[in-house]
């Protein structure tokens, strides 16, 4: 869908995390969400970050958006944005919510159910934009057209509990788009919606960035989804980056045996009867990440230095990879 | 033959006011019938507040029908089981078990895994003998592939897949004839689900138990059953092989509901072609005629009126204007 966008993208980067860890000090133990990722975005593409539940991307993405409080979490690295730090920075509080927005995962949990959506729509304009209250509103109705809610000066009056997940969702779009952001970050934003109610916001969410430029961060751990609106992609795996790259080289081509696995358990493509590719094992708890390289006991080619070393990353074509199969050849 | 439904209808009264009187009705599920033979799988397909569950939760007799017949056959006779379960009651809990979606909610947290599993078989007094119930357990567990040093912990210690596992072994431990898997594999990570659908998968085909298998994922439906329900807003809109509805979809919903699902491939981007507008209506004032019209891009007047019966020889579809 946003195939004309990303090659017409610009190979700008407009922000940076370099070594980015997440350290949480728990009575059993540290547990360490993001451990040491570096990545960048581009302007006007999309990223997405990819990996199952505990891998450190709705962590990374509240980090960014400057949710986690440090102390106690104990954060390391730089997040640059237009070359500016503003990690642990009071800049962070100046971009959030205006250059920098969000949209999270439970449309019905991240509205507020005492107030209208007007109220919580212009709360925002107001807040960032210093704009008269009669024309916040307009704008909210405005930006209520643009996500396509019928009858939107009705909507402004009404509560959450009034609309659909899905129409919670567009307005949380609107929201996240009316300041005209550089960045948008979306967690898992259709997670919780129907498959035609998602493609729905997919097609949404593709149109608003081509209008507005915006660069897009979507987080997800559905490789359908990838395919569809990405132009690159991150794989993570317990706190680690293992492979990135552009979306047509990872589908084409993956070199990490996680990406590999992942890609392969599409059920589509196999016959009934067939027996379905799977990753043998289990997804670690943060408690007890496997030494090494998270993932050796659950991949077919792990070695002897996969227990005890984490693979350096390699650039190796389109790709970063981070796999010990690929340190010998180079 | 295991279970058959005819017509079944299940309404939720909307009570409010000071004497908590009936304001209306939600109509979860309208009019489906649908057959289980033995050894099958059935797959029922259908988005959120569809009526999926409902219809499990029928079946597994938690719910009494508002209206229709349920039918359930054992040893060459047939009970009907629509109000209660009456002579048939301990036969039926043992032949009927179920797996829900959510494995973090449907395990006691303070039960351990041995008590856990063994549970049903005290409830049904299988086993006098302590140490043959702990044998059996551990087989169980070796066959929903855990290690059997693990009875004594519990369910805070297994990952959502273990737990899945665990629940697969508590459904098998009374040899049930019907499974009802409730969207068992949604609430797992994406690297966890094929391991649980080829087991349960190689638990079929090594028990001859039957499948009732509920699920959005239509790839999923795809490959694991024979013939498929697509349910919407409480009815059955299309019904056929497996085979024959997903090669050639004939009702606008299944249609567009197969479309809605992302492609594997970044060179073919395709869901910025759907056209499918609109969200799914409430079951509580459900569009007249037929429930697709409002959101159907092939509506004509006839479908704002008049509600389509099912129709058909062994591909059945509700439909004025099926896309043939």
């Amino acid at each position: 869908m946003s195939t004309e966008n990303s090659t017409a993208a610009i190979n700008k980067k407009i922000f940076e995390v370099s070594d980015l860890k997440v350290h949480f000090t728990t009575s059993e133990g540290v547990v360490k969400a993001v451990d040491g990722i570096s990545f960048h975005l581009n302007e006007q593409e999309t990223l997405a970050i990819v990996g199952e539940s505990g891998c450190g991307k709705s962590v990374t993405a509240q980090t960014i958006m400057g949710l986690i409080k440090s102390p106690p979490a104990k954060i390391i690295g730089t997040i640059k944005f237009k070359g500016e730090n503003i990690l642990g920075s009071d800049l962070v509080r100046e971009y959030r919510g205006k250059k920098i927005t969000m949209v999270f995962q439970e449309p019905m949990a991240s509205f507020d159910p005492l107030y209208t959506i007007g109220y919580q729509m212009t709360e925002v304009i107001q807040k960032h934009m210093k704009m008269s209250s009669s024309a916040s509103k307009d704008l909210a109705m405005l930006m209520l057209k643009k996500v396509h809610i019928p009858d939107a000066e009705r909507r402004l009056n009404e509560y959450p509990h009034q609309m659909s997940g899905g129409m919670l969702q567009r307005i949380m779009i609107a929201i996240s788009l009316v300041t005209n952001p550089e960045i948008l970050i979306a967690d898992e934003p259709t997670t919780a919606l129907d498959v035609t109610i998602q493609a729905q916001i997919l097609n949404l969410v593709a149109e608003l960035k081509s209008e507005f430029k915006t660069s897009t961060i979507f987080i997800t751990h559905d490789l359908g989804i990838v395919s569809e609106i990405a132009d690159r992609v991150v794989v993570m795996y317990a706190g680690k980056i293992v492979e990135q790259g552009t979306v047509y080289g990872i589908f084409k081509s993956s070199l990490h045996p996680y990406t590999q696995g992942l890609l392969k358990s599409k059920i589509r493509e196999t016959k009934s009867g067939e027996e379905l590719p799977y990753i043998p094992g289990f997804v670690p708890t943060s408690y007890e990440i496997p030494s090494g390289c998270p993932f050796h006991p659950r991949c077919n080619y792990a070695m002897e230095i996969c227990k005890s070393e984490f693979p350096k990353e390699r650039l190796i074509e389109d790709r970063l990879v981070s796999c010990h199969l690929y340190s010998q050849d180079q | 033959m295991v279970l058959n439904l005819e017509n079944v209808k299940k309404y939720f009264p909307i009570r409010a006011g000071v004497f908590l009187q009936v304001k209306g009705w939600v109509r979860a599920v309208e009019n489906v019938s649908l057959e289980v033979d033995e050894d099958s799988i059935v797959g029922i397909v259908g988005e959120s507040g569809c009526g999926k569950t409902t219809l499990a939760k029928l079946i597994v007799k938690v719910y009494r029908p508002t209206e229709g017949r349920i039918t359930f056959y054992k040893d060459g006779s047939r009970y009907d089981i629509t109000q209660d379960l009456h002579s048939i009651e301990r036969t039926f809990r043992k032949d009927v078990q179920m797996i829900h979606q959510n494995p973090f909610d449907s395990l006691d947290p303070r039960m351990n895994i041995y008590e856990i599993i063994s549970e049903p078989l005290r409830a049904h007094k299988i086993f006098d003998n302590k140490k043959e119930e702990r044998e059996y357990v551990k087989e169980l567990l070796e066959i929903v592939g855990l290690n059997t040093n693990m009875l004594e912990r519990y369910p805070h210690e297994f990952s959502g897949g273990q737990r899945q596992r665990i629940a697969i072994a508590r459904a098998l431990a009374l040899n049930p004839r019907l499974l009802v898997c409730d969207e068992p594999t949604s609430a797992l990570d994406v690297s966890v689900q094929n391991q649980i659908v080829n087991l349960l998968l190689k638990i079929q085909k090594e028990h001859k138990i039957s499948y009732l298998f509920i699920s959005h994922n239509l790839d999923l439906i795809r490959y694991i059953s024979k013939r498929i329900y697509v349910i919407y807003l409480g009815r059955v809109v299309e019904e056929g092989f497996s085979r024959d509805v997903f090669s050639h979809p004939l009702h606008p919903y299944t249609i567009s509901l197969m479309q809605s699902v992302p492609g594997w491939d970044p060179m073919i981007r395709k869901l910025g072609n759907i056209k499918l507008e609109g969200e799914p209506p409430s079951p509580i004032n459900p569009p007249s005629g037929c429930p697709f019209h409002p959101r159907c891009p092939y509506t004509q007047e006839r479908c704002k009126s008049e509600e389509p019966e099912l129709l058909g020889d062994v591909h059945k579809v509700a439909c004025h204007f099926p896309r043939i």
